[in-house]
């Protein structure tokens, strides 16, 4: 500790104010907690990548890409939009006023917590004490009871493209363009790559997705992702798989597509090639904390990581998703509350804002098989939804996966409009321990999306109405 | 030709499981209609099923000691021509009516204790999970109570309550997580330790007095009489019957000294039903006697013993003794009991204290008759004493009810002559 600086006694520190530090901040004030909330960016920062830069942003940008889209393809429904035109400048204003009402709300909420909330890096320098540094050479001394590490991810770089902020871009960077580039090369065609391709490809832009896997959403099951190729063909994205980036020149990437060498035509160039943990520099061998082969902390259940450090969120393993870490945030404040609980949920949804909606819970076939269950498939197309008929919608699918020995709901997979929605239902069924009659014996209501659910289940237990058994 | 499968039907009163003893056909075997196919441990008795049909067996459900839930299919036999599958058991024993149990709620209800833990999915919701950690309750070992053994939260709280006593006996000075943790742990062996398997008799045993311990309130009252008259009575009508070849022990007597109670107070031969929120008083008088096996404890029963003299119920407790040790007791024989005698004074051990078997509300339990020095009109005197104690179910019977009864009992066996005045 350097002499002569007295440190400041928090009962709780919170690192990193994204979907988790900041929900964290919120649960444990409630609980009577003083809680201080260091974020890099201090106030500005509180949401996170999700809220500033990511989920939120990207879906403002989706949900207009895809209205703009629409407006061409609904001849049949006797709408002549004629020549419509998007306006990127406008769309940032209005994505801007929007994110800005909502951390806002954010800020708000903390203030009436009573959070302190802190600009500045946090680094441990010893058990019970920690540095925040505020980048312009102010540094406060913390002696705290309690530590919570919430510190998130960063887009991961390439070394052969590095993001140059202009014409090499992240996924922040390709949220904030001020127009839509002519031909656009995405390197990575994970969900974030897949969402931001078809929303430039929605919006005019010429779009080739790069992957280096053997098709795009490479972890998720070819069978989910088929479909979405149908559609991104109609929206003339194109999809080179097995390809691997290996430089840039002035004009072109260059790229070794199926072991050939080739180049690819790019105004931009979006790198989203993944997502790595910010562990840098917290001082974790001050702690004697581990990380695991994974690169990521291993917390307990309760997410502990060491005695009064709890750690949540894409620092540690489960899918880097904000409502994953909101969810752990609870726990790990209960935790450090003293209470015995733990993080185990059945299930963690996931949601791809693709076109058309791709969610996803629970395990797939192949998953369940692998795991030694005698797991049944069920599958009815999207045609045998007559609401979607009427929203002229006809590609998509309903799946679910269920235990034979007791029709036991194990997974739900839709790909559909606004399966973001329905999967949550879903989601509560597996949590819930529901089965296939449980889920037949359930109304859902006419006509609408959810009543796929409903004929799944239908479906599983071999009477199905609108499918063919 | 086709399939018949065979589901193993419900042989007692509402079981769930039972468990395969013995197969005495294997897969080939021809096998005839009411040609025994295997013995089968219910919580009551072994059971032997009969083959429903004629045919040839393809293949056996289980093999010895496996436990198989009500409606899982015992055997499949290839018969000749077509016949509707089985979904209820058809019957195959009088005493047993072979109710229709939905064969996939017993499957379902069964998995929770008998099939190993599912890959990931626990039968309990998210909240009671979370009740589970903070009461440090291991859902796996948590019978569910559910339609389809979905654990609720009454579940999780009993057995909560069950670990918390539990670990004030085990560990009065520990601290209350240390206490919880020991208990909720199940005990694992080390080193030399010997393990087998719960199994037969000896688990339905355990699982029949956890029931009735957790369920059950229980009071008791004891008492001890002078039966040096009961000893003289005995003794002398064993001299009128020693030519007809009957021998009394002291069962008959006790049986009828609780006859005479019950007669008296029939909040003793009765049943509470919570669900129903109703007392069903009994109108016969079926008295179960605990019988000790080499396997463990059976409970034969003597069925109308208000209508018996005591020589027939000397004879019917000799003969239902035999097929006890011989596990061969008929269903109807261990079944319809209204009332428990455990004569444990016979075992060693002055006294002791029985635990009732519901739906019963009452049981009683003899000591050991010995000699003692009591004094008589002032003066010393040696005398036979009559140790015993009874229990019933508090929500049913308070403690003046039960001492009403035990006087009964008393004066009738301090008195023999009494028991001739029964109605």
């Amino acid at each position: 500790m350097v002499v002569g600086n007295v440190p400041e006694a928090v009962d709780l520190v919170i690192a990193g104010g994204g979907p988790g530090g900041y929900v964290a901040a919120l649960h444990a004030a409630h609980a009577g907690r003083k809680v201080m909330l260091v974020d890099t960016a201090g106030d500005a920062g509180v949401g996170g990548v999700c809220l500033r830069i990511g989920c939120i942003p990207s879906k403002a940008l989706i949900e207009a890409a895809d209205f703009y889209a629409k407006l061409g393809e609904v001849a049949d429904m006797g709408i002549q939009a004629g020549p419509a035109q998007f306006d990127m400048a406008q769309f940032q204003r209005w994505k801007t006023s929007t994110i800005e009402g909502l951390t806002s709300g954010v800020s708000g909420l903390l203030k009436a917590a009573k959070v302190q909330v802190k600009r500045g890096r946090l680094r441990v320098t010893e058990p019970g004490t920690a540095v925040v540094t505020d980048g312009d050479g102010g540094a406060q001394f913390l002696s705290y009871k309690d530590l919570l590490l919430a510190t998130g991810s960063s887009p991961v770089e390439l070394g052969v493209v590095p993001v140059d902020g202009v014409r090499v871009i992240d996924s922040s960077g390709a949220l904030a363009l001020t127009d839509v580039p002519a031909t656009v090369a995405v390197v990575g065609a994970g969900y974030i790559g897949l969402e931001l391709g078809t929303a430039l490809a929605k919006l005019g832009a010429k779009v080739t997705l790069v992957e280096a896997g053997e098709q795009i959403l490479p972890t998720l099951d070819a069978e989910l992702v088929r479909p979405l190729m149908r559609r991104l063909k109609v929206l003339g994205v194109s999809v080179m798989t097995a390809a691997e980036v290996t430089g840039l020149d002035d004009d072109v990437l260059q790229v070794r597509h199926n072991g050939v060498a080739t180049t690819l035509a790019a105004e931009r160039i979006i790198v989203a090639v993944g997502r790595r943990p910010n562990l840098h520099d917290i001082g974790l061998e001050e702690l004697g904390i581990k990380r695991g082969a994974d690169g990521l902390l291993q917390p307990e259940l309760n997410r502990l990581v060491a005695p009064h450090i709890a750690a949540i969120g894409d620092i540690t393993p489960g899918p880097a998703l904000a409502h994953k870490a909101s969810a752990e945030a609870a726990i790990a404040v209960q935790t450090l509350g003293g209470q015995t609980v733990a993080f185990e949920p059945q299930s963690i949804p996931s949601v791809v804002f693709s076109d058309p909606e791709l969610a996803s819970v629970g395990l797939t076939h192949g998953q369940a098989l692998a795991a030694g269950i005698d797991a049944a498939k069920t599958t009815i197309p999207l045609t045998a939804s007559g609401r979607a008929a009427t929203m002229n919608q006809r590609l998509g699918f309903a799946q679910c996966i269920s235990d034979r020995a007791d029709g036991g709901i194990l997974g739900v997979h839709l790909l559909g409009p606004h399966a973001s929605e329905l999967i949550a239902s879903a989601t509560l069924a597996i949590e819930m321990g529901v089965t296939l009659e449980d889920l037949a014996l359930t109304i859902h209501p006419h006509p609408t999306l959810s009543e796929q659910l409903g004929e799944l289940a239908h479906l599983g237990l071999g009477s199905p109405v609108h499918a063919r058994a | 030709m086709s399939h018949y499968e065979f589901k193993l039907p419900d042989v007692g009163e509402g079981l769930s499981e039972g468990e395969i003893v013995k197969w005495h056909v294997a897969a080939g075997n021809t096998v005839k209609t009411d040609q025994i196919l295997v013995d089968v441990q219910t919580d009551k008795a072994i059971v032997e099923i009969p083959s429903p049909v004629d045919g040839v067996v393809v293949s056996l459900g289980g093999a010895p000691n496996d436990i198989l839930p009500i409606g899982a299919v015992l055997v499949v036999i290839e018969v000749a021509g077509t016949v509707p599958t089985a979904t209820a058991g058809p019957d195959h024993q009088a005493s047993a009516p072979a109710s229709a149990t939905d064969g996939e709620t017993a499957k379902a209800g069964a998995s929770v204790d008998t099939a190993p833990a599912r890959v990931g999915r626990a039968l309990a919701s998210p909240a009671t999970r979370k009740l589970a950690r903070e009461f440090g309750v291991n859902l796996s070992q948590v019978r569910g109570s559910g339609s389809r053994g979905q654990i609720t939260r009454g579940d999780v709280e009993a057995a909560h309550r069950q670990a918390e006593s539990g670990a004030a006996v085990a560990s009065v000075s520990a601290p209350p997580s240390a206490a919880r943790v020991a208990i909720a742990a199940p005990p694992r062996p080390t080193g030399e330790d010997r393990v087998e398997p719960l199994r037969g008799l000896r688990r339905q045993v355990a699982q029949s007095m956890e029931q009735a311990w957790r369920t059950v309130p229980h009071i008791f009252t004891m008492d001890d009489v002078d039966a040096t008259e009961l000893v003289r009575a005995r003794a002398s009508l064993n001299d009128e019957l020693a030519s007809a070849g009957i021998k009394l022990s002291y069962m008959p007597f006790f049986i009828k000294a609780c006859v005479a109670a019950l007669q008296a107070h029939p909040r003793f031969n009765a049943s509470l039903d919570m669900q129903s929120q109703q007392i069903i008083y009994r109108h016969r008088y079926n008295i179960g006697m605990a019988t000790a096996t080499p396997e463990g404890l059976m409970v034969t029963v003597v069925h109308d013993a208000d209508r018996k003299s005591l020589a027939e119920l000397a004879e019917e407790i000799t003969a239902l003794a035999g097929l006890a040790r011989d596990r061969r007791v008929s269903l109807e024989q261990l079944s319809h009991g209204t009332f428990t005698i455990s004569n444990y004074g016979s075992y060693g051990g002055m006294m002791g204290t029985p635990i009732i078997r519901p739906p019963e509300v009452a049981i009683a339990g003899f000591g050991r008759l010995h000699e003692a020095v009591v004094p008589v009109n002032g003066e010393p005197a040696v005398r036979m004493r009559l140790p015993f104690c009874v229990a019933t179910d508090h929500r049913m019977n308070d403690g003046e009810h039960l001492g009403g009864f035990v006087d009964v009992m008393s004066r009738c066996l301090r008195d023999p002559i009494r028991m001739l005045g029964q109605r």
